[in-house]
């Protein structure tokens, strides 16, 4: 008898959470179905066909359904119907798309960047609120920010009531997020992470590819590299030694190679003077003075007691040379398209040239 | 050490303690209800009376460990209150109901304390007061153990250690709270026999709160019996072990007879109107005490 | 005779019978030339490879001496400005963390304290997290401090208040005021913490409260000297009091200590001297909790001795980490947070098994 009512009393929290989740999921699902009854009917299909991965039969009725979906969907259409597409994600998983992606959410400030230029804010329901910061976001300034309705989270409630049929990470987004993710059967692409502008450039041409704007990803691509190209040809034209160069964040981390910053200042036609260091790392002030750059790129954060007004670097070349610059950490630390203009600004602090256009 | 020299002695010299109508409460509770009493040198006095009777209570307001008391209390011919914790510590020696220590002191480190009111901020105990500790421990049969840490010693051991470093204080007063608490039959009475020696010999004044009515007897000139906070008596063994006052302070029926071998004072107590849970309080000390009877 | 003291209680064991004094001077003697030794080595090393001569001869001109040889400017730098600043504001550091330390397991009369334990590093971090977030840190270089010294204090007052009793503060109530406190307070900075969505401010929140002595020029070593020096040598004051109160509050009492003064005086020292050393170096654990118990398994609990020897033992050990933390990766460096960690705790773990016996009487 007690055993039972025991049983029972451990059933209510359960019962309790259901009624909370059915709650939830009830307001999110209604103004689409009143809006536009033909997405809702899309968006059930891609979620049909996820879960019906186990049941065909299930799989079947759905492509059964597509037909008049994608008639609504108008001109686009044709292409939809042979829209399939497999790419590999930056944890080395495979992520496979049956459908154009329509509803997609952004959950990282790099593919925020790299998505607002590739599919526009139509086909983005969510960027994440980096995005709108100044002092870190190359799009914070952009009115269509504007139309993306949602700022998110790396927080799978959020996204997963936005009912999205794409969503981007991060490789240091909690894994438990991707798995409730994924379990809620949303495809997950999780943006590895990278150190070279190369790696960057090859990340757009592999979302370009999911999204299914190949075309616009290399368009993308074909701009930094006319960028770069341009600083490149400049960079050659430069007499004697290429000055070296140490980025310096706050609390004394410096970037070593193997990083993006590494890159900027190699393409940008300077030494990091910090190479011999691998990744970023923290140093102490002698080392800096040790290495003694001829230029000092400082991130924003760096207070000037730390640096500027600190009289144990008053010796330093790049101070008594004035060649001590606060970056645009925005340009510097983006893993987007914008990294570009990393180069374009190191460049100028190393030959205190602008680039020409 | 025997115990023929039992406090019950010299009343010479004015007396070490003289308290009058004191009162003490705790959170509104009155705990001591107009207490009086004096003590003499060379005076063993045994405070006895039920658990919750006020005896600790009444030997930390003695001292002025719990201040707060009303009435008077003056310690030799002076009002307590006058007194800083310093100056209090040079004349009593108090020794708590627990001595455990969780450092690891060695005994003669811990005799040595019992030096630190007489010594200024920064100074360091000199020849003087580690000739007056190894003496404590002599006394009080410690000294083989100088070496040792406190806290690897038995409850017998850590007492007298306890008692040096009172001793080692050269106090006029000592108060000990439950000596005997948590010992052994043989240690009870060593412990005792050595205090009311000291007492005897160095006309020191005792105050020792003790649980067991028969030690108390054996080794105190003089009980005072305490019953919720009051004074039930205040006299020789024999005029306070009536049965009336146990009757009504402990609510046991006690039968007081002499020890057919020693003479001494003996208790055959009961609980109150039940003859069926009789507790005897053996006899304690037959055939090694060459105590006088009292 | 135990045979716990038979081998590594030796030379405890040996010492404890010596006058105290002799005692003093002799293991503060010991550890003082072992720290000058420490120092003079961790001066001469570091990223930048400078001969000790060559060290020597920066420091004498530091100290306004002509050496007739020149030696890069940078050279100067380094030893005089990087170098002996850090080493001097650990030594301080370190000395205030493991006297606080000391101070609080005889007033708790437990081993486990440490001076964390009635809010003092809890609130300096709250308040250095507070100054990082709301960028007061780049207003100017005492914001950090300054916000981090006043949470430490005003988190022990607010313990110390909700711990009285009539008046009186007593060490169980205070314990676990404190432990309430600490969690409060850990939250508050793991919301914050959560909230900012700035990496940069993140990683300078994280890196200070895992505490470094990286960047501590001579500001650090002059806005901390003076109040570790002063709330140490004053509890060394109360050192013979520390003594009686490890008896127990009544014993002390009987032997004269005016307890509730006493322990009142002795937690407000310790947290000025913990949180001055938190405010500039951050909440460097460890120090406070284990040097003082290596210390008292080698020389007894005797505060007359310990303490001093907790204040050379703790700057020893801290200058020692912080060169072990510059020196394991150069030329990047570790926080020395972690290798107080990371070398203290197997350190101690190795003294705790080899004194198992002893431990009963730690």
């Amino acid at each position: 008898m007690s055993h039972k009512k025991r049983l029972y009393t451990l059933l209510i929290p359960f019962l309790l959470l259901m009624l909370v989740l059915g709650a939830c999921s009830q307001p999110a699902a209604q103004p689409a179905e009143e809006e536009a009854p033909a997405t809702e009917e899309v968006m059930e299909e891609a979620t049909e066909e996820v879960a019906g991965e186990e049941a065909p039969a299930a799989e079947e009725a759905a492509e059964e359904a597509e037909a008049p979906a994608e008639e609504a969907a108008g001109e686009e259409a044709v292409e939809e119907e042979a829209f399939s597409v497999t790419v590999t994600d930056g944890l080395g998983n495979e992520v496979t798309l049956d459908a154009r992606p329509m509803r997609i959410a952004s959950a990282t400030l790099g593919t925020d960047e790299i998505l607002l230029d590739l599919v526009g804010p139509e086909r983005l329901i969510a960027v994440t609120n980096l995005a709108s910061d100044p002092t870190i976001s190359n799009i914070a300034d952009r009115p269509e920010l504007e139309q993306i309705e949602n700022q998110v989270e790396a927080d799978p409630e959020q996204i997963i009531a936005l009912e999205p049929d794409l969503v981007f990470v991060a490789s240091f987004t909690d894994p438990a997020v991707i798995e409730q993710l994924q379990g809620a059967g949303v495809p997950v692409f999780v943006m590895g992470f990278f150190n070279s502008i190369d790696s960057i450039e090859q990340n757009i041409l592999t979302i370009g590819e999911l999204v299914g704007e190949p075309e616009r990803a290399e368009e993308i691509v074909a701009d930094m590299n006319a960028t770069l190209d341009e600083v490149a040809a400049q960079v050659a034209e430069m007499e004697g030694e290429p000055p070296t160069a140490l980025y310096l964040s706050s609390g004394g981390w410096v970037a070593g190679s193997a990083t993006t910053v590494d890159d900027i200042i190699t393409r940008a036609g300077g030494v990091n003077a910090a190479a011999d260091l691998v990744d970023w790392n923290q140093v102490s002030e002698e080392t800096i003075i040790e290495m003694d750059p001829d230029v000092v790129i400082l991130s924003p954060y760096v207070t000037d007691e730390e640096f500027v007004d600190n009289p144990v670097f008053a010796g330093l070349s790049a101070v008594v040379n004035e060649r001590v610059f606060v970056a645009n950490d925005a340009h510097l630390s983006a893993v987007s398209q914008y990294v570009a203009l990393g180069v374009e600004d190191v460049f100028e602090m190393l030959y205190l040239v602008p680039v020409s256009e | 050490m025997d115990s023929s020299h039992n406090g019950s002695g010299a009343r010479s010299g004015a007396p070490l303690i003289r308290a009058e109508q004191v009162s003490y409460s705790i959170d509104d509770t009155l705990i001591l209800r107009e207490v009086s009493l004096v003590l003499h040198p060379g005076e063993m006095v045994g405070l006895i009376g039920p658990n919750g009777a006020g005896k600790s209570t009444l030997l930390k307001v003695l001292i002025g460990l719990w201040r707060g008391a009303e009435g008077d209390i003056r310690l030799i011919e002076r009002p307590l209150a006058s007194y800083t914790p310093r100056e209090v510590a040079r004349y009593v020696a108090y020794v708590p109901q627990t001595t455990a220590v969780d450092f690891a002191f060695t005994v003669r480190e811990m005799v040595l304390m019992g030096r630190s009111p007489h010594l200024g901020r920064f100074e360091f105990e000199g020849e003087e007061d580690r000739r007056i500790a190894d003496e404590a421990m002599h006394k009080t049969g410690v000294l083989h153990l100088a070496d040792r840490f406190v806290n690897t010693l038995s409850g017998g051991e850590r007492q007298r250690v306890f008692i040096a470093r009172a001793l080692a204080q050269q106090p006029r007063i000592l108060l000990l709270d439950e000596p005997t608490a948590n010992l052994d039959i043989r240690h009870q009475l060593d412990i005792l026999d050595m205090v009311a020696g000291l007492a005897g010999e160095q006309g020191l004044g005792v105050i020792a709160a003790i649980h067991d009515l028969n030690l108390a007897a054996h080794f105190c000139g003089r009980l005072i019996l305490l019953h919720e906070g009051r004074v039930l008596a205040d006299d020789t063994p024999d005029a306070v072990l009536t049965p009336q006052n146990l009757s009504l302070s402990f609510g046991v029926e006690a039968r007081v007879y002499r020890d057919p071998f020693t003479q001494g004072l003996r208790l055959s107590i009961s609980r109150d109107g039940n003859g069926h849970h009789r507790a005897r309080e053996e006899a304690t000390s037959e055939g090694r005490s060459g105590r006088k009877p009292v | 005779m135990s045979s716990a003291l038979a081998t590594e209680g030796t030379t405890r064991f040996l010492l404890a019978s010596q006058p105290i004094s002799r005692r003093v001077v002799v293991v503060c003697g010991v550890l003082a030339l072992v720290l000058v030794g420490v120092m003079i080595i961790s001066a001469a090393h570091g990223p930048a490879n400078i001969p000790y001569a060559d060290v020597a001869r920066l420091i004498l001109r530091g100290l306004g001496f002509q050496t007739g040889l020149e030696l890069p400017d940078s050279q100067f730098a380094i030893v005089n400005q990087v170098r002996l600043p850090r080493i001097l504001v650990g030594a301080l550091v370190g000395a205030a963390l493991a006297c606080s330390g000391a101070t609080m397991q005889g007033i708790f009369r437990n081993p486990l304290a440490d001076p964390g334990i009635i809010g003092v590093s809890a609130g300096g971090s709250l308040g250095a997290v507070i100054a990082i977030s709301t960028g007061l840190v780049g207003e100017s270089l005492w914001m950090l401090p300054l916000f981090s010294f006043v949470g430490a204090i005003g988190a022990t007052t607010l313990v110390y208040l909700l711990s009285l009793v009539r008046g009186q503060s007593q060490p169980a109530t205070l314990l676990l005021a404190g432990v309430a406190l600490n969690s409060f307070l850990g939250a508050l900075i793991s919301a914050i913490l959560l909230f900012s969505n700035r990496y940069p401010e993140v990683q300078a929140i994280l890196s200070w409260l895992i505490g470094s002595l990286r960047g501590r020029g001579w500001a650090y070593f002059f806005a901390i000297v003076a109040p570790v020096i002063l709330t140490t040598g004053l509890l060394f004051f109360f050192a013979r009091d520390m003594n009686l109160l490890l008896l127990g509050e009544e014993s002390a009492q009987g032997l004269g200590v005016n307890v509730p003064r006493t322990r009142f005086a002795l937690l407000a020292l310790a947290a000025l001297s913990t949180g001055a050393a938190v405010s500039v170096v951050g909440p460097i654990g460890f120090v406070g909790l284990v040097v003082p118990h290596m210390l008292r398994l080698v020389i007894g609990p005797d505060y007359r001795l310990l303490l001093p020897a907790s204040a050379l033992g703790g700057a020893l050990f801290l200058v020692t980490t912080d060169t072990v933390a510059r020196l394991i990766l150069q030329p990047a460096e570790l926080q020395v947070g972690i290798i107080t960690a990371l070398l203290g705790a197997p350190f101690f773990l190795y003294l705790l098994y080899r004194n198992r016996r002893l431990i009963r009487v730690l």
